[in-house]
């Protein structure tokens, strides 16, 4: 018998094989980088296998988050009695699942390039950590932004959930999932620019530690503008009785906004990047890089902000 | 379930006249948000004003560091130092500033929350701008630059216009309302274990406060870590909203302020091409 029970399983599918998926492959390349460094320089294992556990904990977390995520799914399986809370409970299972397993690999490249500029360093090796985790728990809040919103649905979902809203709530979800895959790209490059960048320079320490922290923070915008969307989606009231119009309109405001964040995320991040390597090699023109980065980003952030306006429209139309 | 965080006080101040329409609506808690910041603005200044008199004070060396820093922007990006420019990027950076963090202070939101607020201190910037343009190009060349290259672009130069002041304002408001969802949602966390919170962060802190006082140090460690521990724990809740509060309103504002020095360098720099042309003809 196919039943509303089948999309409830689906979910929790979703949610634990995207995100440990993700993280494995991460984990893998966090390994592989360990490895060729341990080649290079085997003196300073014990600082470079510090770093790798340290960080390898820290990749594991967008995984636990998507566990948790699916066990609630499995505890709360009673309660799916109409379509509508199953296809919210996709909607979870999207945003914790796409969010968890892009933010698993981009986590890892900050660790592969960390641990490569301590085998070029090993006497920095406490400052390149710290860089590293620093990069790491910004590139962290995408998959906790998933989570909220995750545990957000859950909260809203009531037993006699019509099935136009529970295709709202998951259009909720979808937003903030695919929101979460440029940015974290984006801040992936940034994390292994920057980290590699104080192993080719290590006098710049403080001052790429300043600007990553910096651009980390204006490449996740557009994940901001993605919460913002899926808030607005999940309290949003539709009618009990509403045409398809309104949730074709709904999900369309989903899409866009989710896809004007790929590009933004991914072009910001590589901006700054390059950007990070320019500011090891030319340490006296830190002043006019930061200014033409920080310009740079602004001008193709305002991509995103239309997707944002086109969104708030079309909810706001519908 | 209602969130107050989309949610405004509205009041229709004309509507007893007969004029009603969303136009005419006044936003009562941003407005009382946004003098709230400049009370507190004002008192700053005071404030600064009184200990810049002592030259030898961190605070004075604060305030002039940052006076400098701004300045210095300005000088590379005009090349040449001007004084109206200066006050203005300033004024701008200041008071966006006030309205970011404004919500740090109990009982108090962010004012840049709402799209009019941040719609006026974009549309503020952009006037600012194309009257200097006027000014230094002369109301001919401005109205000629709409038909450049060919006179079939006008509406898009119409449209790169207006989309200049609607990205603008609309970062700054996505950014500050992201912001304050994600510490509305944790205030519901903590509302919902109001008591596990509270117990927590009293057992702790008191726990931790009498350890230093009377225990000597290296005795007991691991429960000292844990009590440490428990306490930096609610810490972690009052860093999520410095974090969006304070940083992110900093880089808003910082954002803000370098967009309009950007149009205005473009404008300087034309102007020094012009200049150069006449004295190229005349010599």
């Amino acid at each position: 018998m196919i039943g509303p029970q089948i999309l409830h399983t689906l979910a929790a599918g979703i949610a634990i094989v995207f995100s440990s998926a993700g993280t494995a492959i991460g984990q893998g390349i966090a390994g592989a980088s360990t490895m060729e460094s341990l080649k290079r320089q085997p003196l300073g294992r014990g600082q470079q296998l510090r770093a790798l556990l340290v960080g390898l904990a820290l990749v594991e977390s967008g995984g636990i988050l998507a566990l948790v995520v699916s066990f609630i799914l499995l505890l709360a399986g009673e309660g799916t009695t109409t379509w509508g809370v199953g296809w919210a409970q996709v909607g979870m299972g999207l945003s914790i699942g796409i969010g968890a397993s892009v933010v698993g690999v981009s986590s890892s490249r900050a660790v592969a390039a960390a641990v490569k500029a301590i085998s070029r360093q090993p006497l920095f090796a406490q400052k390149i950590m710290g860089l590293m985790l620093l990069s790491q728990s910004m590139i962290e809040a995408p998959a906790i932004f998933s989570f909220i919103i995750a545990l957000l649905i859950q909260v809203v979902v009531t037993p006699t959930l019509t099935t136009y809203a529970g295709i709202k709530l998951c259009a909720a979800g979808l937003v903030m999932g695919i929101g979460c895959i440029g940015p974290s790209i984006g801040q992936s490059m940034l994390a292994y620019a920057s980290c590699h960048s104080v192993g080719i320079n290590r006098t710049m320490y403080q001052k790429l530690f300043a600007f990553s922290f910096l651009s980390q923070a204006i490449v996740e915008t557009p994940v901001i503008f993605c919460m913002v969307l899926s808030t607005l989606l999940i309290f949003h009231r539709i009618p009990v009785l509403c045409s398809i119009d309104t949730i074709v309109s709904l999900c369309a405001s989903s899409l866009s906004m989710g896809f004007a964040a790929i590009g933004t995320g991914v072009a910001t991040g590589y901006v700054a990047s390059r950007s990070c390597y320019q500011i090891a090699e030319n340490p006296e023109s830190y002043g006019i890089l930061f200014r033409a980065t920080l310009l740079a980003q602004v001008f193709i952030e305002s991509s995103a902000i239309y997707g944002l306006i086109i969104a708030l429209l079309l909810v706001r139309m519908a | 379930m209602k969130v107050p965080v989309f949610e405004h006080a509205v009041a229709r101040p004309f509507s007893y006249l007969g004029f009603t329409g969303g136009f005419l609506d006044v936003h009562i808690d941003t407005l009382m948000y946004t003098w709230i910041g400049m009370a507190g603005l004002f008192l700053f200044i005071a404030c600064a004003r009184w200990y810049v008199r002592d030259k030898k004070s961190i605070f004075a060396f604060a305030v002039e560091q940052s006076v400098v820093f701004f300045s210095d922007l300005c000088n590379e990006s005009f090349g040449s130092f001007n004084y109206g420019y200066f006050v203005f990027v300033c004024a701008l950076f200041i008071f966006t500033l006030t309205c970011n963090i404004v919500g740090l202070l109990p009982f108090v939101e962010e004012s840049t929350r709402d799209l009019n607020t941040t719609l006026a201190i974009a549309l503020s910037s952009f006037l600012y701008v194309q009257y200097h343009t006027i000014r230094i190009e002369g109301i001919k060349d401005y109205v000629r630059e709409f038909f450049q290259p060919i006179f079939l672009l006008l509406p898009l130069n119409i449209i790169d216009k207006v989309a200049k002041v609607v990205s603008m304002s609309f970062r700054l408001f996505g950014n500050i309302l992201g912001g304050s969802i994600v510490f509305y949602l944790l205030l519901q966390v903590i509302a919902v274990y109001r008591v596990w919170f509270i117990g927590v962060a009293v057992i702790t802190f008191l726990g931790y406060w009498l350890f230093e006082k009377f225990v000597p140090a290296g005795r007991y460690q691991p429960l000292r870590t844990l009590l440490n521990g428990g306490w930096s724990l609610t810490y972690c809740f009052a860093g999520i909203q410095m974090f969006f509060s304070l940083f992110e309103g900093v880089i808003q504002a910082f954002v803000i302020a370098m967009l309009t020095i950007t149009y205005l360098s473009l404008l300087t720099e034309k102007s020094h091409h012009n200049e150069q042309l006449e004295k190229g003809t005349t010599t």
